[in-house]
């Protein structure tokens, strides 16, 4: 079972709503805005998921991925992270499936569904 | 899309105001060589005095042979001909002059046998190296044609080869008698004497030719410009590639200064006339955009959007109050349907030059929700025809331009209300009716309305450019979607109704299983 979460996600909204509604099934969640400071948080503390959004204000999600390289391994990357996006065009699916990780694309047809997604042990499939 | 035209037009004013093209000596037909004669044999010359075969070329190619070569060379081309009727060469039987543009892929081969015409072949880069190094590294320039090159070079036995290079070519000049004996010294010294007044020739020919293929290639392209241009220079039109003026009347005239500081020298293009070039470009530049605002509106408005809907969703789960509760209900339902949409907007004016499967009756019922506002209080129908009883929404599928045929469909029924419209304030009996009609390898689509009408006098022309009978309409409307049905290979067409009031426009769209 998951305990830490990190969201990255700057729609204050969703931000929001997507906390309370991971805290409602028992979790903690950390969230940040920015994707320069999220690497911070990756690089100094434990998480047992990232949820990833692409477009931040500073930073591409990718940008954030590459970071965390300087701590995890590729197969700890594609378990670790799921990335989100309102944006999902080929060249970004593409890519997500390079680094092995899975993919929900916002807005979330199910809510429910997603939450579950957020909360699996990770590694099972690829991007969805 | 990128449009054509522009880009066309973009070419052609930078190669009019590079440095290489001279507006001054702008000209159709290359100047004759001997107008350069005086400088050329003032070069000639003074390589005589400074070279030190110089003697060796006064004996064996005498200033009057050398003259004529001059005067009546103006191609690489006639060069090995030309050599070859020396009297002093008149012993050899075949010469090649080799030429590559360095950079350039290929090289040219121009050749000559004694008597006979002149020939030219192309020769690739790898073996134009080759044979380059060659010849640079031998001393004696005597080569054996069994060594090297059997495809590119006609000779047989030995042949005498030389090396120039010059700044932007690499040339090769070679000659032989077609015989296995070695060539005599005084043969040598003949060959010898020759690169020095090749040089300078060569120099000038080539660039000249290079100048010349320059001029022709913009000259062409100015010739062949769709639009009037008219290039003047102190009022005085240099250059016109049309010159009939009967065209000037509908058109915009575009001016664009060819030199930053010099205004004296001006292109004038005619463009925009009334015609279909103008109308497509309008047209293509309002859809691109419109594609692009489209894009960014969704992909910005889908964020926040969802995050309306997530929060509202929440906190009407979390409220006691049922009147608080409804309200967020509504706003989440509503911040749902903006996202539709916004989605299915994007989707109709995706990639415009692709065509996809479109389930046809719910793709018209998309559009239909597009002219919503345009056709309130309007009632609106589909009816299908042949399609299958049981499943009318899922029966057809059919492989087009979703981008050309809603904007086609969206027009024809913007139309069809502002017709209806225009004929009175109370429009709850009218209707606008959309029919599709399925045939063994087309389906038809029809956009019947009941308004007044196209009056007799007008059926000719509705689908010109700028014909219109709207205060405010651009005329565009329909010759756009006239271009559009092209583009679909199909076209529109239209009828009056009878003995019914109102107008039926048509087009026919092939169906493949």
């Amino acid at each position: 079972m998951l305990k830490r979460i990190l969201l990255i996600e700057d729609e204050p909204l969703i931000q929001k709503s997507l906390k309370k509604l991971l805290e409602k099934r028992g979790v903690s969640v950390t969230v940040e805005s920015r994707g320069r400071d999220a690497i911070g948080l990756i690089l100094n503390q434990e998480f047992d998921r990232i949820i990833c959004d692409l477009m931040l204000q500073d930073i591409s999600g990718f940008d954030v991925i590459e970071e965390a390289k300087a701590r995890f391994t590729m197969a700890e990357i594609s378990k670790l992270f799921i990335i989100i996006t309102a944006y999902s065009s080929p060249h970004v699916i593409e890519k997500a499936t390079q680094y092995g990780c899975m993919l929900l694309s916002k807005p979330f047809e199910n809510i429910d569904e997603a939450l579950n997604i957020f909360l699996s042990s990770g590694g099972t499939s690829g991007p969805a | 899309m990128e449009d054509q035209g522009f880009t066309r037009i973009k070419e052609i004013k930078k190669l009019l105001s590079s440095n290489s093209f001279e507006l001054n000596n702008f000209e159709y037909k290359a100047k004759p060589i001997r107008a350069a004669k005086s400088i050329f044999e003032k070069k000639v010359l003074i390589s005589f005095k400074i070279n030190k075969q110089s003697e060796l070329e006064q004996k064996y190619l005498h200033k009057e042979e050398l003259r004529k070569l001059l005067s009546s060379i103006s191609e690489v081309k006639e060069l090995p001909a030309a050599i070859l009727k020396l009297p002093a060469l008149s012993s050899f039987e075949a010469c090649h002059i080799l030429v590559h543009e360095k950079g350039k892929p290929v090289g040219q081969n121009y050749l000559a046998f004694h008597g006979e015409s002149e020939e030219t072949k192309l020769i690739a880069v790898q073996n134009f190296n080759s044979l380059f190094n060659l010849v640079k590294k031998s001393k004696n320039k005597i080569f054996s044609q069994s060594l090297t090159l059997k495809d590119d070079l006609s000779v047989v036995g030995n042949f005498l080869a030389k090396e120039i290079d010059l700044k932007n070519y690499s040339v090769i000049y070679l000659m032989s008698r077609n015989s296995f004996l070695p060539p005599s010294t005084e043969e040598q010294n003949e060959f010898q004497g020759l690169s020095s007044f090749l040089h300078p020739l060569l120099l000038k020919i080539l660039d000249k030719e290079k100048n010349d293929l320059k001029k022709e290639v913009l000259r062409q392209s100015l010739e062949n410009f769709p639009e009037k241009i008219t290039i003047k220079k102190n009022n005085q039109i240099v250059f016109t590639n049309k010159t009939d003026e009967t065209s000037d009347e509908n058109s915009n005239l575009m001016i664009f200064p060819l030199e930053a500081e010099d205004s004296s020298t001006i292109m004038e293009l005619s463009n925009f006339s009334k015609d279909k070039i103008s109308t497509e470009l309008y047209h293509s530049q309002r859809v691109s955009l419109l594609g692009e605002l489209l894009n960014t509106l969704q992909h910005e408005l889908s964020n926040p959007l969802f995050g309306l809907n997530l929060t509202s969703s929440i906190l009407e789960s979390e409220t006691k109050n049922e009147e608080t509760a409804g309200i967020l209900n509504e706003i989440s339902q509503n911040a749902n349907r903006s996202q539709t949409i916004i989605k299915n907007f994007s989707n109709l004016y995706n990639d415009q030059q692709e065509f996809k499967k479109v389930n046809l009756y719910r793709f018209i019922d998309e559009v239909m929700t597009l002219t919503k506002s345009e056709t309130k209080e309007i009632a609106k129908s589909i009816q299908c025809i042949g399609f299958d009883p049981k499943i009318p929404a899922d029966d057809l599928e059919i492989t087009t331009n979703p981008t050309c045929l809603t904007q086609i469909i969206f027009n024809l029924v913007i139309n069809a209300a502002q017709a209806i419209k225009e004929n009175g304030t109370d429009f709850r009996k009218n209707s606008i009716i959309v029919r599709l009609t399925k045939r063994e390898s087309q389906v038809e689509i029809e956009v019947i309305d009941d308004g007044p009408g196209v009056k007799p006098e007008d059926v000719s022309t509705i689908f010109q450019p700028f014909f219109t009978t709207k205060d405010s309409g651009t005329g565009l409307g329909l010759s756009i979607c006239q271009n559009l049905a092209h583009q679909l290979g199909s076209k529109i067409e239209f009828k009056n109704n009878s003995p019914l009031l109102g107008a039926t426009f048509s087009i026919n769209l092939p169906v493949m299983y």
